[in-house]
């Protein structure tokens, strides 16, 4: 699907004066600087996390995955 | 450590009545959706009551699946799972019953006030706002109440799935006030503080994230405890699960934008939407595989245990789901797929396949355990299991298959793009008739494996006894190296140099030139230092790690910040810009008191529900419906009304495209004018009196939020109301219809004549009113 081109803009449009397009570019230019940002940043907290992942110890691991193993012991009558 | 050994007794009572609770909204909401998925085939069954149309009941079977069944289904699977993880009762047994009878009165509250068209008029936000405080109230119950029992804990560590539940706590509250931040006109009626694309994203923002935190990460919870239990076997990777947690929690709250793609919105929103959409792919796939690689060993048990069957099932519709969700985010896959039922089949694998199977194979599993007593039918578990699936196959195909041709028919032009290939809506939505038919098909096969769970369940605890489980634990005092403050989780090596880091970052994109120049050395010192010290004493990045891990509160203020970081930077920079500076050179004319009264039905109808008002930067858009629309246009819209379907076509440039009469007829029976129609009627319209007594409010209200009304006097109000009225009565009788004034199709037809009108502002208007206004 073809986003609208510059000529098919302004052919659609009923009046388009052609600062409207450069207002939207000057209006955006600075605010793209933030999907740099969130990038950078996203891709550093997964690299952190991926890195203390790997550093985990094997002792550590168990523990935390056997968690949801813990015996109960046999069950009581609810009397409520 | 202590020896002294005490015996817990699980509060189970909560987690038997919330489980039932969610079996029993389940298919209320599984009913309400089948009803309003035969009325788009069947518009008689729309039974011409207002209360039952499908502007109405769509919310409402939206509503009661989100948070009634899966709601319900996540109370008691977080409830069950966290005592026992943290070995704890729940620490307060009225704090839980408050939570289980308040939330179950917003159900009843929701279930009463959308059918009478209470609405708020925004997708998953539609409830009034005494309604939105009662939700943000019992929220904050549940908080407590959770926090609260982690306090009390007597296991040290937080699992995973535990991570998951605080994630899902504070992120929905932050979520939804700020997306039902409101101003009351009314005890029943209130305006968004947000107007146009800020409203626009402030919603998506929230709505994409209620499938992310509401559905999502409690239900990913609840997979990483009940999996293992029913494999028994641990986790295949916990280390994976680590990162699948915070790559997940980081990166979905910055992907809402992808529901407004190739709108009005401005475009590096929308790169941020596609790109973070994207990006999603890994964690989810991280984390379907390792819920599936848990089974390894155990695949052989599917054949029999319906539980496993579920389970694996589940979390296979999980890969699916969030491997759709990013292809749609793509903006060209998105031109063809958004407002169709793609969205809809897409958005079923998830609600259907996801959340309804988790919570089946998780009801199969705890029904043996909190009644001591064994499930009554496997078979029948089974036979639910195959009927779901193939129903959810058919609903999904179906669907598919009608959204690809419904958005190739719509998009399909001749003669080199200048002419559409279907110029009539119409062709397109009879086209996919039969399979919307199919999709009733598939729905009512899920409905009928749901009523089998019923029943099983009916005949499992009938006559059985309900228990509670208990455990022996040790009562530990927790040592200093264990503990972390909150002084200590700031003041530490790791959180002083990001803070620093991002200080001197912000300091070099965003300051004068001597702060640019501070800034960038700032930042460059930062990083070195930051590299210098974890070389020379990683171990203390390292502790403070580990006891993050043990420490609820400091995990909790961390993971906010993770969620609040994403909604800030996409929310601020739209809020804080002068509206002026970004209005494409036209501006909506605010809507006259009878135009307003009109749009409250607009909304009250549910019309955003199947039609959009918003026409993309596409060229089929164009040729459709007009011009494509600007941020301007929508300034005054509280709430906006872009919509997310087109059930029926855009109405963005309807204004003055048919006469009154057109109006009249259509609403009265659409049939007369557009055939083969599937919308209502609206009868009532036509004999109900326009409210113009609460107009006085509603004006002030909308004065409060910036639209530039006059200051009317009650009189000079009914006076314009009168006026207005009366031209387009006088109009219709001209035409051979008699209606008074006073009715609400006069309202509504007065809005519709508005929609896409709009004042042309220069850019020397611009900039005056750049200098003399200040920021809205």
């Amino acid at each position: 699907m073809p986003a609208l081109s510059n000529r098919a803009c302004k052919q659609a449009a009923y009046e388009k004066p052609i600062t409207t397009m450069f207002r939207r570019l000057l209006f955006e230019n600075w605010v793209s600087l933030f999907s740099l940002i969130a990038f950078i940043t996203a891709a550093s907290v997964y690299l952190t996390i991926f890195y203390r992942a790997l550093r985990m110890k094997r002792a550590q691991i168990d523990r935390f995955s056997s968690l949801p193993f813990e015996a109960e012991t046999p069950v009581s009558h609810d009397e409520s | 450590m202590s020896d002294r050994k005490i015996t817990i007794e699980y509060n189970d009572g909560i987690v038997r009545q919330f489980l039932l609770a969610c079996v029993i909204w389940g298919a209320v909401g599984m009913l309400a959706g089948m009803l309003i998925a035969s009325q788009l085939n069947y518009w008689r069954l729309n039974f011409d009551l207002p209360w039952l149309t499908f502007g109405r009941l769509r919310p409402l079977h939206t509503n009661a699946v989100i948070f009634a069944f899966v709601g319900n289904m996540m109370f008691a699977g977080v409830y069950y799972s966290t005592q026992r993880l943290v070995k704890a009762r729940l620490a307060s047994d009225f704090l839980s019953k408050l939570h289980f009878w308040g939330w179950q009165a917003i159900i009843v509250a929701a279930a009463i006030t959308l059918p009478l068209g209470f609405s708020r008029g925004k997708e998953y936000a539609e409830l009034i706002w005494p309604i939105n405080i009662a939700v943000a109230f019992i929220w904050v119950v549940f908080a407590v109440n959770f926090f609260w029992t982690l306090a009390k804990r007597h296991e040290p560590a937080l699992y995973v799935a535990i991570w998951f539940y605080i994630a899902t706590i504070i992120t929905v509250a932050m979520l939804y006030i700020v997306n039902h931040l409101s101003i009351p006109t009314s005890i029943l009626h209130s305006y968004p503080v947000f107007g146009g694309v800020q409203d626009a994203l402030v919603q998506w923002w929230y709505g994409h994230n209620a499938v992310a935190f509401f559905l999502t990460t409690p239900i990913l919870g609840i997979m990483y405890y009940f999996v293992p239990k029913a494999a028994e076997r641990p986790v295949y990777s916990y280390r994976l699960s680590v990162i699948h947690f915070w790559s997940l929690v980081f990166v979905y709250i910055w992907a809402g934008p992808h529901h407004l793609l190739n709108t009005a919105l401005p475009g590096w929103l929308q790169a941020l939407g596609m790109t973070f959409s994207l990006m999603l792919w890994a964690p989810s796939w991280g984390g379907m595989l390792n819920g599936l690689l848990t089974l390894r060993g155990a695949w052989h048990k599917l054949r029999t245990d319906p539980v496993l069957k579920f389970f694996a099932a589940a979390v296979t519709f999980y890969g699916m789901a969030t491997f759709e969700g990013p292809l749609l985010s793509i903006k060209s896959v998105n031109a063809l797929g958004h407002y169709t039922d793609w969205i809809i089949g897409h958005v079923h694998a998830g609600a259907l396949g996801w959340n309804g199977f988790m919570a089946a194979g998780m009801i199969y599993w705890l029904l043996p355990r909190l009644w001591n007593k064994p499930l009554y039918s496997t078979s029948m578990a089974n036979l639910h299991f195959w009927l779901g699936t193939v129903g959810i196959l058919l609903y999904v195909a179906a669907m598919w298959t009608s959204g690809i041709t419904q958005g190739l028919m719509l998009n399909a032009t001749t003669d080199k793009g200048t002419v559409l290939a279907y110029p009539n809506f119409l062709d397109t939505l009879n086209t996919i008739r039969p399979m919307m038919l199919f999709r009733v098909v598939g729905g009512g096969l899920y409905l009928v494996g749901w009523l089998l769970l019923v029943y099983n369940l009916y005949r499992t605890i009938r006559g059985a006894k309900a228990v509670n489980g208990t455990a022996e634990v040790f009562v530990t005092e927790r040592t200093a190296e264990e503990k972390l403050g909150l002084g200590s989780m700031v003041f530490n090596p790791p959180v002083m140099f990001s803070v620093f880091g991002t200080a001197f970052a912000c300091a070099w994109m965003f300051g004068g030139d001597l702060l640019k120049i501070g800034g960038l050395i700032g930042t460059a010192l930062c990083v070195l230092l930051a590299w210098v010290h974890f070389g020379a004493k990683g171990s203390r990045w390292a502790a403070w790690y580990d006891r993050l891990l043990l420490n609820a509160m400091p995990f909790t203020i961390l993971t906010f910040i993770a969620v609040a970081a994403g909604g800030l930077i996409q929310i601020i920079p739209t809020t804080l810009v002068n509206r002026a500076q970004n209005i494409e050179g036209r501006r909506a004319i605010p809507y006259t008191p009878l135009e307003l009264a009109g749009r409250d039905m607009y909304v009250r109808e549910g019309c955003y529900n199947c039609h959009s008002q918003m026409i993309r930067t596409l060229v089929p858009d164009v040729l459709r419906y007009g011009d494509y629309s600007r941020l301007g246009e929508s300034i005054y819209d509280y709430p906006f009304q872009w919509g997310s379907k087109r059930t029926g076509p855009d109405l963005a440039r309807v204004g003055g495209k048919y006469p009154n009469l057109w109006h009249y007829r259509h609403m009265e029976n659409p049939r007369d004018v557009s055939l083969g129609s599937n919308m209502p009627n609206y009868p009532w319209l036509l004999t109900q009196k326009t409210d113009v007594a609460s107009l006085y409010a509603k004006l002030g209200v909308q004065r409060m939020l910036g639209v530039p009304y006059p200051d009317y006097t009650v009189e000079e109000l009914a006076a314009n109301v009168d006026a207005q009225a009366k031209a387009i009565a006088d109009d219709l009788k001209t035409g051979g219809a008699y209606v008074a004034p006073d009715r609400e199709i006069i309202a509504l037809i007065a809005y519709l004549q508005k929609l896409g009108k709009y004042e042309t502002v220069s850019p020397l208007k611009t900039a005056a009113a750049q200098s003399n206004q200040p920021a809205q």
